[in-house]
């Protein structure tokens, strides 16, 4: 049986600016920009109280929230940070994924240091990092990277949630299936007409049913429900693309319509690169048609993009060159690939007048 | 009437003003020369919106008339004559030139399709000429070439009570030159470098008289008058950004510095902002760099001081070799951190001061 933590910073970027400015503390701020396109990439607790959320528009945000305090994102610094979490995890092993500078995997069946007790590690992590960093995170420790994830995300901020081997069917049987892994808001749209919405009404479709319904992630459902997540914990990852896609409650149908929805997505995709600290060399645009005809594009660029502009600008580019419109369009996707670290093919020339 | 000048002197003036006239513009009048005679005086007046310049010759004439042509046929025409004097001839069309045995008609322009250029009747201050054009020389490299900011592309001029300040930057990297003179006018400007350019070029000995209005520098230097149109907008607040404690510094002699980061800088990668590195421990720079067609590698001794032992980072090759250009003698070079700014300094001239940003390397 394997022990996996899966371990979260509570509002990370925020939590982040709030520990290094004091005058920030018990305010709600909102880390992003305060432009038109922007989006809030992390918002503090005391902003989320008002319904403030991650990836929201900075408008929306405001209207939610007018006292929201914006802060301008320091990327260096959480990077820096998040390098310092990882040095705490890579003391109890060395099985540790990073799925974002806020957020990892660590498989600590055999850890190097501490007592055997997955519990006892998570517990220790969390004080080291409150101590070390001033920053709290929560944690989910279970048998899967599916619970354990799920797990982290119960009790939040400063949580430490444990599903035993032994709970786990249990657990999953009376889970709302928007929380299983790989479904979206479509998705579950789609469950819901089956009548399935816990992992128990998950379990009692077949396989075979699954899979002629949803493709290959039928499959990962139906594993996911029977509690068989054998994914391992890999600490080598690399990414081969990142992208996000939204689909529309009204097909659209013009090519002007489309581009509109295009710098929320680039902002998602551009707030993963950043978070890695990647680069992309390539850009891709998915559409599927209101017949479910899936059509892709992808351009290989000559200099690697990262800001949600430049995705925006190749995106759009991609969209009035590359594709005819043939019917309207249910799903817009914005993806990329090629990627790399800065530092591997760029060195940045700081500015000056840094604010 | 008939005119008589120095062929050196015509050309010499000619192509000061000549040299900022555009060739071609969208508004023909611009490209031409004004030519008045006055009593004993020839001048020559020329603009091309950001910067008028007139200059003055002494001329063999009790007239008076003002005439107007195209200033690059003129020019070339001046240039080639073969006799040491060249005669003018005005009439109501047409420039006779005569020089030795060569003789050209040229059709003027009118006058009236130029509108004369207004120069300030007095001038407030005044700077050795020489001491500000070489404040302006030792800081031009730093302005941008091409930024979407229009102000880095402008030198700022501080003329304060006590002293007056050249400045330019282009966001990433910053020099600046003291005077430490008064110069009689007090307020900060910005102007652009390509103005700059011309300024160096034109100013020459003696006194520059200096006049400040409210959308222009006037400066007059001997013979030569000239107007500058001011830039807008806000140059960056940059003193709060130059640096106060460092860990570490050296000293060397510059040339030998540039010399050495411009041969290793031959293997820097282009397309990675001509990285060098710099390494420094016990009393030793070692510069390398890397890229896709091999490594380079100097070391060179250096009087190390600061409170750390060692410091690595790295900085665009070409940045460096323009800070270090207007340096002679010894450079002491100030290292802030690794991402902060480093300051470098001349022995020899304390007026000069350069700022460039390390890169990132992630």
């Amino acid at each position: 049986m394997r022990k996996i933590i899966h371990l979260d910073m509570d509002a990370f970027y925020a939590s982040v600016e709030q520990r290094d400015n004091p005058s920030l503390r018990g305010l709600p701020i909102a880390v992003g920009y305060n432009e038109a396109r922007g989006v809030v990439m992390t918002a503090s607790y005391e902003a989320r109280a008002f319904g403030v959320g991650s990836a929201m528009p900075s408008r929306m945000a405001l209207e939610r929230c007018p006292q929201l305090i914006f802060v301008k994102p320091r990327r260096e610094v959480y990077k820096a940070v998040s390098d310092e979490i990882r040095r705490i995890f890579f003391r109890y092993t060395d099985l540790v994924e990073p799925l974002a500078l806020d957020e990892a995997y660590l498989d600590v069946s055999e850890p190097k240091l501490g007592p055997k007790s997955a519990t006892l590690i998570a517990q220790s992590i969390k004080k080291e990092i409150a101590k070390d960093l001033g920053l709290s995170a929560s944690a989910g420790v279970a048998a899967s990277k599916f619970l354990a994830k799920i797990a982290s995300g119960i009790q939040k901020p400063n949580g430490l949630t444990v599903i035993k081997p032994e709970d786990a069917l249990a657990f999953i049987a009376q889970l709302p299936i928007e929380k299983f892994f790989g479904v979206g808001p479509k998705t579950t749209e789609r469950l819901h007409t089956l009548g399935i919405r816990t992992g128990m009404d998950l379990r009692q479709q077949s396989l075979e049913s699954l899979e002629r319904q949803f493709g290959k992630n039928g499959i990962v459902f139906w594993n996911m429900a029977h509690d068989r997540d054998d994914r391992p914990v890999e600490p080598d990852r690399e990414y081969k693309s990142i992208s996000a896609e939204t689909t529309f409650t009204v097909d659209l149908e013009t090519l002007d319509e489309l581009i509109l929805e295009l710098p929320p997505l680039a902002e998602h995709v551009a707030t993963s690169l950043g978070k890695e600290n990647l680069v992309a060399s390539g850009v891709s645009i998915k559409l599927k048609y209101s017949n479910h005809q899936v059509v892709s594009r992808q351009q290989s660029l000559a200099s690697a993009l990262c800001d949600t502009q430049e995705i925006v600008l190749e995106s759009e580019r991609l969209l009035r060159n590359r594709v005819r419109l043939e019917l309207p369009v249910r799903l817009l996707g914005i993806g990329v690939f090629k990627m790399t670290s800065p530092s591997e093919i760029v060195v940045e020339q700081p500015s000056l007048f840094r604010d | 009437m008939k005119v008589h000048v120095p062929k050196k002197y015509l050309a010499e003036s000619l192509s000061h003003v000549e040299r900022i006239i555009p060739s071609r513009s969208s508004n023909p009048s611009l490209s031409l020369l004004r030519l008045d005679l006055s009593e004993k005086h020839l001048t020559l007046s020329g603009s091309n919106l950001d910067i008028d310049i007139q200059a003055r010759l002494s001329a063999d004439t009790e007239n008076e008339g003002s005439f107007a042509l195209p200033a690059s046929v003129f020019s070339q025409v001046v240039k080639s004559l073969p006799g040491e004097l060249v005669e003018l001839g005005f009439s109501d069309t047409e420039l006779e030139i005569n020089s030795g045995s060569f003789g050209t008609k040229l059709q003027l322009a009118g006058s009236s399709s130029v509108s004369p250029l207004h120069f300030p009747e007095s001038y407030e201050g005044n700077l050795d000429a020489g001491h500000f054009s070489k404040a302006l020389a030792h800081v031009r490299y730093a302005a941008a070439v091409a930024e979407y900011q229009a102000i880095f592309r402008g030198v700022k001029i501080e003329f304060r009570s006590e002293k007056t300040r050249t400045v330019a930057t282009d966001g990433f990297r910053l020099a600046y030159y003291n005077l430490p003179v008064a110069s009689g006018v007090e307020g900060d400007i910005v102007i652009p470098a390509r103005s700059v350019d011309e300024l160096t070029k034109l100013l020459s000995d003696g006194d520059t008289q200096i006049s400040l209005a409210d959308n222009q520098l006037s400066l007059k230097n001997g013979a030569y008058k000239t107007n500058i149109k001011l830039m807008e907008g806000n140059f960056p607040d940059y003193e709060r950004i130059i640096p106060s404690t460092f860990p570490v510094s050296i000293t060397l002699d510059a040339s030998i510095l540039a010399e050495a980061v411009s041969r290793v800088a031959v293997m820097a990668d282009k397309t990675a902002n001509n990285r060098v590195d710099f390494f420094i421990k016990e009393g030793q720079l070692q510069i390398t760099a890397e890229g896709s067609y091999g490594r380079s590698q100097e070391a060179i001794e250096v009087v190390q001081e600061g409170n750390d032992p060692e410091i690595a980072l790295a900085y665009n090759a070409k940045y460096l070799v323009d800070a270090l250009g207007p340096v002679e003698g010894d450079i002491r070079l100030s290292f802030s951190g690794t991402t902060s700014p480093s300051v470098a300094s001349s022995f020899k001239d304390p007026n000069y001061l350069a700022m460039v940003v390390p890169l990132r390397t992630g």
